[in-house]
């Protein structure tokens, strides 16, 4: 081709040819992405907890004032793949009893956790994780919570 | 089309397909961690520990008859366990009677201004913040 001026129209249609192209393309793709990821999210199970006795606490106690002390939960998986949970934080007022007295104010506190070993939960089962300095328990703490078992209502979030 | 112009455009048409598949990648990744996260309502648990009962007190000096200044008991105590932030001292006038507080202290040792020149039983019990342990068992002065 001889005439610059038709190259140069050439050459320029065809890249700007290219790059509306390409435009179209990321419309299509964007589109499909997001239909598959929502029907993902709508078939996970949330995870659940179950109850612990205080018989399972041997270190970790928590003393009015004292260092942050251990917290447990059992963490339950619904779903048919292995999921870890990568926080847990309080969603409540936590409770006492089973202490020498009255147990009214706890003093207790959850301090959030962003557990990086020890959190894998397998496939439809469970898994106790143990939390060092975990909770803190105040100088309110009622002189009856001594001995207590604690329960601190907690959000835990799973990823897969 | 010259060569140099050939390259040119070639290269304009890879720079706008990277730049479309890198926003793709992007945004497909965000897109897949938000389906996988999923939160529930769960409990936690944590035990309270209990303060311990000290040893029965030992005496090391009562002035029973101290003047002006009234009697007086030295004592020191073992607590079995890491110290709690203090311990309450009680004197009472009677063998596992009625108690009194006489005071208090941070350490396992203190001096105890007794009611009278007769004999008292002296004991403690650890205390935290609002939690009061058991008291000791009682040492006699005087």
């Amino acid at each position: 081709m001889k005439n610059p001026t038709l190259r140069r129209v050439l050459v320029v249609t065809t890249v700007v040819g290219a790059t509306l192209g390409g435009g179209i393309a990321v419309a299509a793709w964007t589109s499909s992405g997001s239909g598959t990821a929502g029907a993902k999210a709508g078939t996970a199970a949330a995870p659940t907890a179950t109850a612990l006795l205080a018989s399972a606490f041997t270190s970790g106690l928590l003393y009015p004032g004292g260092p942050a002390g251990d917290a447990k939960i059992v963490v339950n998986n619904p779903n048919p793949y292995p999921v870890k949970v990568t926080s847990i934080v309080a969603n409540g007022t936590p409770t006492g009893s089973g202490g020498t007295g009255t147990c009214t104010t706890t003093g207790v506190a959850w301090v959030a956790q962003s557990p990086a070993t020890g959190n894998s939960v397998p496939a439809n089962g469970n898994t106790t994780l143990t939390l060092s300095g975990a909770v803190t328990l105040s100088a309110a703490s009622d002189d009856g919570c001594q001995g207590a078992l604690f329960a601190i209502p907690v959000t835990v979030t799973v990823s897969s | 089309m010259s060569a140099p112009r050939v390259v040119f455009a070639a290269a304009m048409v890879a720079a706008a397909w990277t730049t479309v598949i890198t926003g793709l990648v992007a945004v497909g990744a965000a897109k897949a961690e938000a389906a996988w996260l999923k939160s529930g309502p769960g409990t936690g648990y944590a035990v309270a520990g209990k303060l311990q009962t000290p040893d029965q007190p030992i005496l090391d000096d009562a002035k029973c008859n101290n003047g002006g200044s009234g009697p007086t008991a030295t004592v020191h105590w073992n607590y079995p366990a890491p110290l709690p932030s203090g311990f309450e001292l009680f004197t009472a006038t009677s063998k596992n009677g009625p108690v009194t507080s006489a005071g208090t202290t941070t350490t396992t040792s203190a001096t105890v201004v007794l009611p009278s020149n007769k004999t008292t039983y002296v004991s403690v019990r650890a205390t935290t913040g609002a939690w009061r342990g058991s008291r000791s068992p009682e040492v006699a002065a005087c």
